[in-house]
C-alpha cells in the first residue's frame, strides 16, 4: 500500500513530468520511436552491405604504427582520456620510453630515432632534431618538409622507418597499450582505438551471416529493443537522480520530516517503498515506450518468429541497473547531506562515463560503466560476444545500488532517531564550502 | 505504570556545553499536563525526545511501560503534533491523511472509517476534499490533531499548538484537546498560560532545562496565595515603583495607574488580589531567580 502512495506520489510530481517530456523527446529525436523505415531484411547478391570494422592485423598494425611514429616525430599525440580532446607533449623522459617502443616495432635504435649523435656516425646522413616548435609533413616518397620560423627547407630522409616484419600482432598489441599507457589512455592506440584503423567491406557471405543471427538470436524484436535501450539508455542513467532527489527532499520542503519520522512505519519500509516508487514510476513509461517503438516493425516479420518480450527483456535487463543506481545514489546523498549534492555527483559520473564511451557507442569496457551502447541495429555478434561482460557490469550495477538504498535506510534510521542531525555536519561543511568559494569569487 | 510517563534524572546537551535539559524527574498521568516555559525553556526537546525524535544522554523514559528506547513500540502508542507542522500542500485533506495512516501501518478499511471519525471530530469533513494549502491556520492545527490521533494514540504530544492562532480558534482548539483528553495522556506545551488554565488539571514548569515545579493547577494558585497585590498609583510614581516591586500587570486610567505587584511580604493598606496561573507562572519565576527587570520594563 505505501509503495502504491509512493509512486502516486512520484508519478503526481513535477520532476516526473519534466521526465516524461525528456524521455520522449529523446525517443522521438533520436529516431528510436518508429523503427518502421528501418527494416532488417534478407541481402541480396550484389547490393552494397556496408562496411565494418574487423580485426585484421594486416590493416590495422602499418597504420597504427605509421600514425605513431608520426605523432612521436611532431611530439604531439591526440587522446581522449576521459572523453575529451586532449593534445598530449611528452617530456624527455616519456619520449625516450615511446622512441623503445617504436624501436621495437621497427628495429630502427633509439639513438636514430631521438637523433642522438647520427651525424658522427653516418657522414652522408643529415642530423635532423626535431622539437615541438617545428612544423613538419610526411611526403609520399618518404621525404618530410620541415618549416620554421617561416624558412621551408626540403630533405631527404634517409632514414627509412618502418613496421619490421618480424612484429608478431599479439607483440604488436602489447607495444600500442604501453604506447597507450605512456599517453595517458584514450589514445588511438589503446585497444578500441586499434580496430578503426580496419574498415573492410561487408561481404554477401558476412551479411547473410548477420542477419541469419538477427534472425535467430535476436529474433528481429532483440535488434531493435537493443537499439532503442542504446539511446534512451543515455538520458535513464542520468535522470532518475533528479527525481530521486526531489522524493526526498519532498518532506524537508513541506516540513512534514518531523510528522513522518513520529510514524509507526520501520525505515526499511518508508526507503525501499520510496526507493522502487522511482524505479517503478521511471521503468513504466519506459517499458510502453519500448514496446510502442517496438510494436512498429511487428508486422514486418509476421510469418517469422519473433520475441514479442524482447523490450521487456531489454529494458529490465539493461536499462534498468542504470536506474536502479541513479535513484540509489540520488536518494543516499540527499538523505546524508539534504542537500542535492547528488545530482553534481552523479552527473558527473555520468558525463564522464558519457564521454568515455563517445569513441566507441558500443560494448562494455569496464564493469563499473554506468551506460553501456550498441549503437546499431546490427553486430549481433559484437553483443553476444560481450554479452558476459555486460551482465557483469549490470549485475554489479545492481548490487552496488542495492548497498546504497541499504545505506540510505541507516542513514534516515539515525536521523529518525535524532542521532544525525538533519542540519548536521555534513550539511555544514557542503554550506561552508561554498560559502568559501562565493567570498573568494567575490 | 501502563497509563502513565515516567521521566527520571533526564538530561540532554547539543554539543558539548549546551544544556537542554538537566536532571529533569516527572511523571505524567492520564489527561491533559501542561508543560509551561519560555520560549527556549527545553520544552520542545522534552517533547521530540518522547516522540522519539531525539536521543536522551542521561536518565531514564517510560512511556506506558515502554522504555524509550525501543522507539518502534513507543511511536505506536504515541501521536504527534510539532510545533511546525505541515504537510504536502498539493495534497488534499484526505489524501494527506490517508498517507499518513499508511504510514502509521493502519489498515485500509479501518483507517477510511477512522479519518471520517477524525474529520468529523475536528470539523474539517466539509474540507476533505480541499488542498491542504488552502486551509486557514486553524484549519491546519484542527488537521494536525487529527493527524496526530490517526493511531488512536495512547499519549498524544502537542507542541505549542495555539501559537498565532485567532482567540475563536484558540477556543476550539482547547476544546478539541479537552474531548480527547478523556481518554488518554495529552501533553501539551506551551508558552501560553491562558490554554494550560482552560485545560489542565496537572502541570510542569520548565525553565533553562529544569523543572521549576510539577503538580496540579490548584497547588500553583495556592503557592501565589497573599502574594499578588494591587494598587492604584500617581503615574509619576512609576518609575519608583518599578523598582521597589516585582510588577506584572499595569493598567492606565487617566493620569493614575493600576498595577498589579508580586511581594513575599504583606502590605497594609494594599489590596490582596486573587491570584491567577499567570500570577501563580511569575512568582514561580521569580522565586528561582528571576529579577524584576524581567518583569518589569519601560510602559
Amino acid at each position: 500500500m505505501l509503495l502504491v502512495k509512493e509512486i502516486k506520489k512520484t508519478l503526481f510530481s513535477i520532476t516526473f513530468v519534466v521526465f516524461m517530456t525528456a524521455l520522449l523527446v529523446m525517443a522521438v529525436s533520436q529516431d528510436v520511436i518508429d523503427f518502421s523505415y528501418d527494416i532488417i531484411t534478407e541481402p541480396k547478391l550484389g547490393e552494397d552491405y556496408g562496411i565494418q570494422q574487423k580485426e585484421i592485423p594486416e590493416l590495422i598494425m602499418p597504420a597504427a604504427f605509421s600514425s605513431l611514429y608520426n605523432e612521436f616525430i611532431a611530439n604531439e599525440y591526440i587522446a581522449y582520456p576521459i572523453g575529451f580532446y586532449k593534445n598530449v607533449k611528452l617530456s624527455e623522459a616519456d619520449r625516450e620510453k615511446m622512441a623503445e617502443i617504436i624501436s621495437v616495432l621497427s628495429d630502427v635504435s633509439v639513438d636514430d630515432l631521438l637523433g642522438y649523435d647520427v651525424s658522427s656516425n653516418t657522414q652522408d646522413k643529415m642530423v635532423i632534431t626535431l622539437d615541438g616548435s617545428q612544423n613538419y609533413a610526411v611526403q609520399e616518397d618518404g621525404s618530410i618538409i620541415i618549416s620554421k620560423d617561416d624558412e621551408v627547407s626540403e630533405i631527404k630522409d634517409n632514414m627509412e622507418v618502418t613496421l619490421s616484419a618480424e612484429i608478431s600482432y599479439e607483440e604488436f598489441k602489447k607495444c600500442m597499450k604501453r604506447a597507450d599507457d605512456i599517453i595517458g589512455g584514450g589514445s588511438n592506440y589503446s585497444e578500441d582505438s586499434l580496430l578503426r584503423y580496419s574498415y573492410v567491406a561487408v561481404t554477401y557471405e558476412d551479411a547473410v551471416k548477420s542477419y541469419q543471427l538477427i534472425e535467430s538470436a535476436d529474433k528481429f524484436t532483440g535488434a531493435y529493443a537493443r537499439f532503442f535501450c542504446d539511446y534512451v539508455g543515455v538520458i535513464l542513467s542520468v535522470l532518475p537522480v533528479f527525481i530521486a532527489v526531489a522524493v526526498c527532499l519532498k518532506d524537508r520542503r513541506a516540513k512534514m520530516n518531523d510528522l513522518i519520522y513520529a510514524r509507526k512505519t520501520s525505515s526499511f519500509r518508508l526507503m525501499v517503498s520510496r526507493y522502487f516508487a522511482v524505479v517503478i514510476a521511471v521503468m513504466l513509461p519506459t517499458v510502453i515506450l519500448a514496446y510502442i517503438s517496438n510494436s512498429t516493425v511487428w508486422g514486418e516479420y509476421s510469418g517469422m518468429s519473433i520475441d514479442y518480450l524482447a523490450p521487456l527483456k531489454y529494458t529490465i535487463g539493461w536499462l534498468m541497473p542504470s536506474v536502479m543506481i541513479a535513484a540509489a545514489i540520488g536518494m543516499f546523498f540527499t538523505e546524508l547531506t539534504e542537500t542535492p549534492i547528488a545530482i553534481a555527483i552523479h552527473g558527473l559520473w555520468w558525463f564522464i562515463d558519457l564521454n568515455a564511451g563517445v569513441n566507441r557507442l558500443r560494448g562494455i569496457h569496464n564493469l563499473f560503466e554506468l551506460t553501456p551502447r550498441h549503437n546499431s541495429l546490427r553486430n549481433t555478434q559484437i553483443f553476444l560476444d560481450e554479452f558476459n561482460t555486460l551482465t557483469t557490469n549490470r549485475l554489479l550495477i545492481t548490487g552496488v545500488a542495492l548497498l546504497f538504498v541499504a545505506a540510505t535506510v541507516i542513514v534516515y534510521e539515525q536521523k529518525r532517531r535524532g542521532k544525525l542531525g538533519s542540519y548536521g555536519k555534513i550539511k555544514n561543511y557542503i554550506a561552508g564550502m561554498a560559502n568559501r568559494k562565493s567570498k573568494s569569487a567575490s | 505504570m501502563e497509563n502513565c510517563i515516567e521521566i527520571k534524572e533526564l538530561n540532554k546537551f547539543y554539543g558539548k556545553k549546551k544544556q537542554a535539559l538537566s536532571d529533569v524527574n516527572l511523571t505524567i498521568e492520564q489527561g491533559m499536563f501542561g508543560l509551561l516555559g519560555r520560549n527556549g525553556a527545553g520544552k520542545t526537546t522534552l517533547m521530540k525526545i518522547l516522540a522519539t525524535l531525539l536521543q536522551k544522554q542521561g536518565g531514564s523514559i517510560s512511556v506506558c511501560g515502554i522504555p524509550i528506547e525501543n522507539a518502534k513500540e513507543v511511536r505506536k502508542i504515541v501521536g504527534y503534533l510539532p510545533q511546525e507542522f505541515s504537510m504536502y500542500p498539493t495534497m488534499s485533506v484526505i489524501e494527506a491523511m490517508d498517507y499518513l495512516g499508511v504510514l502509521s501501518g493502519i489498515g485500509t478499511k479501518e483507517r477510511r472509517e477512522r479519518i471520517e471519525l477524525l474529520l468529523k471530530k475536528v470539523n474539517l469533513t466539509e474540507h476533505k476534499n480541499k488542498k491542504v494549502k488552502a486551509l486557514s491556520g486553524g484549519m491546519k492545527r484542527r488537521l494536525g490533531i487529527a493527524q496526530a490521533l490517526l493511531n488512536d494514540p495512547k499519549v498524544l504530544i502537542v507542541d505549542e499548538p495555539t501559537a498565532g492562532l485567532d482567540p475563536e480558534e484558540r477556543i476550539r482548539f482547547r476544546n478539541l484537546l479537552c474531548d480527547v483528553a478523556e481518554e488518554r495522556i495529552v501533553i501539551l506545551s506551551t508558552h501560553i498560560v491562558g490554554d494550560i488554565e482552560a485545560t489542565c488539571e496537572n502541570l510542569a514548569i520548565l525553565n533553562e532545562g529544569s523543572i521549576l515545579y510539577c503538580g496540579t493547577v490548584l497547588d500553583l494558585l495556592d503557592t501565589a496565595k497573599g502574594k499578588v497585590f494591587a494598587k492604584t498609583v500617581d503615574k509619576r510614581e512609576l518609575p519608583k515603583l518599578k523598582k521597589e516591586y516585582n510588577i506584572i500587570g499595569m493598567h492606565s486610567q487617566g493620569n493614575k495607574t493600576h498595577i498589579r505587584f508580586l511581594s513575599d511580604v504583606p502590605f497594609q493598606n494594599v489590596e490582596s488580589c486573587e491570584p491567577n496561573i499567570e500570577d501563580a507562572y511569575m512568582l514561580c519565576l521569580w522565586h528561582n531567580g528571576e529579577t524584576t527587570e524581567f518583569f518589569g520594563g519601560d510602559v
